[in-house]
């Protein structure tokens, strides 16, 4: 089982904290989008996909749902409720670190090996909670020991990891080390897009900017067997607060980058 | 009482985004890329200006080659503006120093107060892919002798 160079990329976009259910999540195409208007006609075969956990997070608070909407005095407040439930407890699931992240996490890792099957060599592009299911896939790939043989690139199952307003940075998620490849000379590539206004990279709730440089550049060991090239990359979305959050899907910067790596 | 507090926050985030100002900043240059060709160069950034908010600016200067997929990215870092050696990067001048430098901005050390009429920038390193995985995508032809690119600027959205 190895990579294939002659086949088409492929790039597999891991949604975050989202509302609605699965069918809602098709963040794919906007990349997909964003890599052809990059392109601009140049060659390069590519495809993209979703992996998406909606509809694993709705199962999971369809009893905390319930419960709560007994509570609403009307439609509106059923809806607000719904809405909470859906954003703080996809949030709560994956710090908790319960059984349905879990499930999350694996999905993801049967999909990339699934894909890895296939011969196509694959880049993830994960937004906000979205990588820290990504992050740990790769690194749980990594430490199986059957992947991820450092000289040779076929051997991986991902090639390049993609993340934009991630919170991998706040310290309430507890990652702070990736996991070495070992002795060799390449590089598995992560580059973390943010943007300073961002209160889910920042933690600020009133989206007072960011300083500074490093997000997850720490995460990388100074030991030569670490393997990671990390690059944190400030993006300005244009738009401030929540708005940037969600903005980066149509950013040109990062689709120049994204054809840079895929190419 | 929360309710007044959430609306409020999001009615003036959509106010204030509405009056940013999104500018892009971008030049062109001609010169030899590192297989020889002559090719056109395109260099941008952006920036945006907000009347309350906070004023943001991209951290990254890329400079696009044309026919290559090979984006050159200088990234504002604490000791300047930098193009950092990736792994398909090789760096064929003063090879020995700096090797995690591939080329630097010589205009300013911030992105946000780089001059809006001309920016001046090295190139160290050349494309070598590592393997086949990644085919060969030629960028500026690395070069002593620091390259200038004209900019201009233009509002956007």
């Amino acid at each position: 089982m190895a990579v294939d160079s002659t086949k088409p990329k492929r790039v597999l976009v891991v949604h975050g904290v989202e509302i609605g259910e699965d069918k809602d999540q098709n963040q794919h195409i906007d990349i997909r989008e964003l890599i052809l208007n990059r392109l601009n006609g140049a060659p390069l075969p590519f495809d993209t996909e979703m992996y998406r956990y909606e509809n694993i997070n709705d199962r999971a608070q369809e009893k905390l749902r319930t419960v709560l909407s007994l509570f609403a005095r009307n439609m509106i407040e059923k809806k607000a409720i719904d809405m909470a439930v859906d954003i703080i407890g996809d949030v709560v699931i994956a710090l908790a670190d319960t059984s349905t992240a879990q499930i999350i996490r694996q999905g993801l890792v049967d999909r990339i090996l699934e894909i890895y099957e296939e011969g196509n060599p694959l880049y993830l592009v994960a937004h906000s909670l979205g990588s820290v299911y990504a992050f740990d896939a790769v690194n749980r790939l990594i430490a199986s020991g059957e992947h991820f043989d450092r000289d040779n690139r076929k051997s991986w199952p991902v090639q390049g990891l993609v993340t934009i307003g991630s919170p991998l940075g706040l310290k309430i998620f507890k990652r702070n080390r990736v996991k070495p490849l070992g002795e060799g000379q390449k590089f598995f590539r992560w580059i973390n897009y943010w943007d300073r206004t961002d209160p889910i990279v920042s933690g600020s709730f009133y989206g007072k900017p960011e300083v500074g440089y490093d997000i997850v550049e720490r995460f990388a060991t100074d030991n030569e067997n670490c393997g990671w090239l990390i690059q944190d990359r400030v993006v300005d979305i244009g738009k401030a607060w929540l708005l940037a959050h969600v903005g980066y899907w149509h950013h040109p910067g990062l689709g120049d980058d994204l054809v840079s790596l895929l190419g | 009482m929360m309710n007044q507090a959430v609306r409020g926050l999001i009615l003036g985030t959509l106010l204030l985004s509405g009056c940013a100002h999104n500018y892009i900043y971008s030049g062109t240059l001609k010169a030899e890329d590192s297989q020889g060709k002559h090719r056109k160069f395109l260099l941008y950034w952006n920036k945006t200006e907000r009347p309350v908010w906070f004023n943001t600016s991209e951290g990254t200067v890329r400079v696009l080659p044309q026919c290559s997929l090979n984006v050159m990215p200088y990234d504002e870092r604490p000791e300047g503006i930098i193009f950092r050696a990736r792994e398909s990067d090789k760096k064929v001048i003063d090879p020995e120093q700096d090797r995690d430098v591939c080329g630097r901005v010589l205009s300013g050390n911030f992105v946000a107060d780089l001059p809006a009429d001309s920016l001046s920038l090295t190139v160290l390193c050349a494309d070598s892919p590592p393997d086949d995985l990644n085919q060969a995508k030629p960028y500026l032809k690395a070069r002593p002798e620091p390259y200038k690119f004209t900019l201009s600027r233009r509002e956007w959205r």
